[in-house]
C-alpha cells in the first residue's frame, strides 16, 4: 500500500536496493567461503618470505592470519564504497531527481510540509541500507558456516553495524547536494567526488605520513574500515559522523524549504 | 461574492526578466475562471506562486482568505492541480498513484477517483503510466488533481491531447463540481473551451493583467465587424465617419467591412443615408477579442 513518501521512496528503490543487497551478500558468502584456501596459500607465502619482509608488506602476522583481518580487508574496506554508490544514486534522485522529472508539481503541491517529505525520504533510502547491510552480514554468516570458519558474531555485528554511521554521513551529504543542486548529474557528481576523494586521502595517508593530518577531514578516516572486528567501536567517531551527518541533513532540509521549483 | 483567490501587487522577476508585474486577480467562490494567455505571458508563474512552489518577489497573494506565505499547507489541503506540462510517476499505476496521493491529501474513499476514472474513460488503471498515451496520462493526471474534491482546483491546459467525447464530458464534470461549490482557474490556449465553460475570464500580457470580465463584457467593449452589400460600388468615404472605426476594408467593389465599437443606432445613422442592400452583424469571438489584446500590428489593436 504506498501511503506516504516513506513507503513510495522505498517502493522506488526496491530494484536497486534489491541488486545491492543480493550482490553484497553473494559476495561476503564468497569472501568467507574462500577464507580457508585463501588463508593455507596466503600462509604459504609467507612461509617463504619470512616473518620480516611478510610483516612490511601485510602488518601483523596473526592478523592476517585471521578470518577477522581478512574479512576486515577483503569487505569492509569496500563496503563503504558500494554503499556510498547506492546512497548517491537515491539521493540524487530525490530532489534534484524529481524536479527534473517534473514529478514535484504532483508532491509538493499536497498538503504535507518539505521537511517532512525530505526526512520521510532520508528514512526510507536509510531503511534500504539497513536491508543490504543485513543481507551482507547473512551472506558472511552463511559463507562462515559453509567453510567452517570461526567467526565472532557480536564482533561481525559490530563492524556491520559500524557501517551505517559512515551510511548516515554520506545519505546526509548525498541530500545536500540533491538539496543544492539544480541537476541530478551534478548532485550525484559532487557527492561521488567528495567520497572517492576522502576514500583515496584516508588510503593514502597509511603510506604517506604528511596527509596523516589531512585525513582527519576524510569521513572514511572515522569509518575505520573494519574496525571493530579488529580493535573495538570507535563511538568518538561514530559521534563524528552522525554530528556531521545530521548538520548536513539541517542544512539540506534548509535547502529544500528555501528551493523554488520552477517549470 | 467571497472571494477565493485574491492578489494584490503581486510581482515576480527571473533575473532581469519581468514575469509578473503587479497582478492583481479576484477568484469568486463557485465560478469557473479562464486564464488566458500565450507562453511566457505569466499564467504559469501566478499558479505556481499560488501552489507556493515559487515565492513572489513583492506583492500577496491570500486563497480561501489565507496568507499563502503564512499558511502554505493549509491551503494546499484546499487546492487540486493539474499541471500544464504534466509529468506523472511512470513506475507507478494509476491506481497506485491514485492511492498516492489520495493518502496524502487524507483521501481514505476512492469512490470519487473511480468515478471520474470511469467517466473520464482511463483505460488501464493497472498497468505503468509510463507505458500509457499522452491523452490516458492526462486523464490520470485530471483524476489525480480532483479525487480530493478540492475546494479549488487549478487546471493548466487541461484538455491537452484529449479527444472531443472526452472533452466535452469533462466539461460536464467541472460544471457539476462548481454546482457542487468548487472553484475553478482554468488556464488555457484554446479559447473556444474558455468561451465554452468560463464564467469569467483574465488576460494577461508580459506579465500584466490587462483586462478580466464576463465573456458578455468582453465582447461588448470589442468592435463588431459588420459586413454590408449595396446594389453598386459601396460609398466607402461616407463610411469614414463611423464612430470608433477600427477598421475598414473592401473585398468587392459593393462590400464594405467595418471593425467598429460604435453603438447600433449611430452606424445606423449613417446607413440611412447610405442605405445597404444587406446587413451582417457578426458576433466576435473570444478568440478575436483575444488576439485584438495582442496584436501589436495587425489590423486592431485595443487599448489597454
Amino acid at each position: 500500500m504506498m501511503s506516504s513518501v516513506f513507503s513510495k521512496t522505498f517502493y522506488d528503490q526496491r530494484w536497486s536496493m534489491g541488486g545491492f543487497a543480493v550482490g553484497l551478500g553473494i559476495l561476503t558468502f564468497f569472501i568467507l567461503y574462500l577464507y580457508p584456501s585463501v588463508a593455507e596459500a596466503q600462509a604459504e607465502i609467507m612461509e617463504g618470505m619470512g616473518e620480516s619482509i611478510a610483516e612490511s608488506l601485510v602488518g601483523s602476522m596473526a592478523l592476517v592470519g585471521s578470518a577477522e583481518a581478512y574479512l576486515s580487508f577483503q569487505l569492509f574496506s569496500f563496503q563503504p564504497l558500494y554503499l556510498a554508490i547506492f546512497l548517491i544514486i537515491e539521493t540524487s534522485s530525490t530532489v534534484a531527481g524529481e524536479e527534473r522529472d517534473k514529478t514535484f508539481d504532483i508532491l509538493l503541491t499536497r498538503p504535507i510540509e518539505r521537511w517532512r517529505i525530505l526526512l520521510e525520504k532520508a528514512l526510507a533510502i536509510f531503511l534500504g541500507v539497513v536491508i543490504i547491510t543485513l543481507a551482507t552480514t547473512i551472506g558472511a554468516v552463511a559463507g562462515a558456516i559453509a567453510a567452517d570458519v570461526e567467526l565472532n558474531l557480536v564482533d561481525l555485528a559490530l563492524s556491520m553495524l559500524n557501517t551505517l554511521p559512515f551510511a548516515f554521513w554520506v545519505l546526509c551529504f548525498g541530500l545536500f547536494c540533491s538539496a543544492i543542486f539544480r541537476s541530478r548529474k551534478t548532485a550525484a557528481l559532487v557527492a561521488t567526488a567528495v567520497v572517492v576523494a576522502g576514500y583515496m586521502l584516508n588510503s593514502l595517508s597509511e603510506f604517506v605520513l604528511s596527509l596523516v593530518t589531512w585525513s582527519q577531514f576524510s569521513p572514511m578516516y572515522y569509518y575505520g574500515w573494519g574496525a571493530p572486528l579488529l580493535f573495538g567501536m570507535r563511538w568518538d567517531h561514530i559521534g563524528i559522523l552522525l554530528g556531521t551527518g545530521l548538520v548536513f541533513l539541517l542544512l539540506a532540509i534548509i535547502a529544500f524549504q528555501r528551493r523554488e521549483i520552477v517549470s | 461574492m467571497e472571494s477565493v483567490v485574491l492578489t494584490n501587487g503581486l510581482t515576480k522577476h527571473y533575473g532581469k526578466t519581468i514575469a509578473l508585474q503587479d497582478l492583481d486577480l479576484e477568484v469568486r467562490r463557485g465560478e469557473i475562471f479562464g486564464f488566458l494567455g500565450p507562453n511566457g505571458a505569466g499564467k504559469t508563474t501566478t499558479i505556481r506562486i499560488l501552489l507556493t512552489l515559487i515565492k513572489p518577489d513583492s506583492g500577496t497573494a491570500m486563497i480561501f482568505g489565507s496568507d499563502i506565505k503564512k499558511h502554505g499547507q493549509r491551503i494546499r489541503r484546499l487546492i487540486g492541480y493539474l499541471p500544464g506540462e504534466l509529468s506523472l510517476y511512470d513506475n507507478l499505476t494509476p491506481r497506485q498513484l491514485f492511492q498516492y496521493t489520495g493518502s496524502l491529501n487524507n483521501v481514505e474513499d476512492m469512490s470519487y477517483a473511480e468515478e471520474l476514472s470511469e467517466r473520464l474513460q482511463v483505460s488501464n488503471v493497472d498497468q505503468n503510466i509510463g507505458s500509457l498515451s499522452q491523452g490516458n496520462k492526462q486523464k490520470v493526471g485530471l483524476v489525480q488533481a480532483m479525487l480530493h474534491r478540492p475546494a479549488l482546483l487549478i487546471l493548466d491546459e487541461p484538455t491537452n491531447a484529449l479527444d472531443p467525447l472526452i472533452r466535452a464530458e469533462l466539461y460536464e464534470i467541472l460544471r457539476e463540481a462548481c454546482e457542487a461549490g468548487m472553484t475553478i482557474l482554468f488556464s488555457s490556449h484554446v479559447l473556444a473551451e474558455a468561451e465554452a465553460i468560463c464564467n469569467r475570464v483574465a488576460i494577461i500580457r508580459e506579465g500584466r493583467l490587462t483586462r478580466v470580465g464576463t465573456i458578455t463584457e468582453l465582447k461588448e467593449i470589442a468592435p463588431r465587424r459588420v459586413r454590408l452589400t449595396f446594389d453598386n460600388d459601396a460609398p466607402v468615404e461616407a463610411y469614414r465617419i463611423v464612430p470608433d472605426l477600427s477598421e475598414m476594408q473592401q473585398p468587392e467593389p459593393n462590400v464594405i467591412e467595418i471593425m467598429t465599437r460604435a453603438a447600433p443606432e449611430d452606424l445606423i445613422q449613417v446607413m440611412a443615408a447610405h442605405p445597404p442592400r444587406d446587413v451582417v452583424w457578426e458576433e466576435v469571438s473570444l478568440e478575436e477579442i483575444f488576439l485584438g489584446y495582442y496584436q501589436t500590428r495587425g489590423t486592431y489593436n485595443y487599448d489597454v
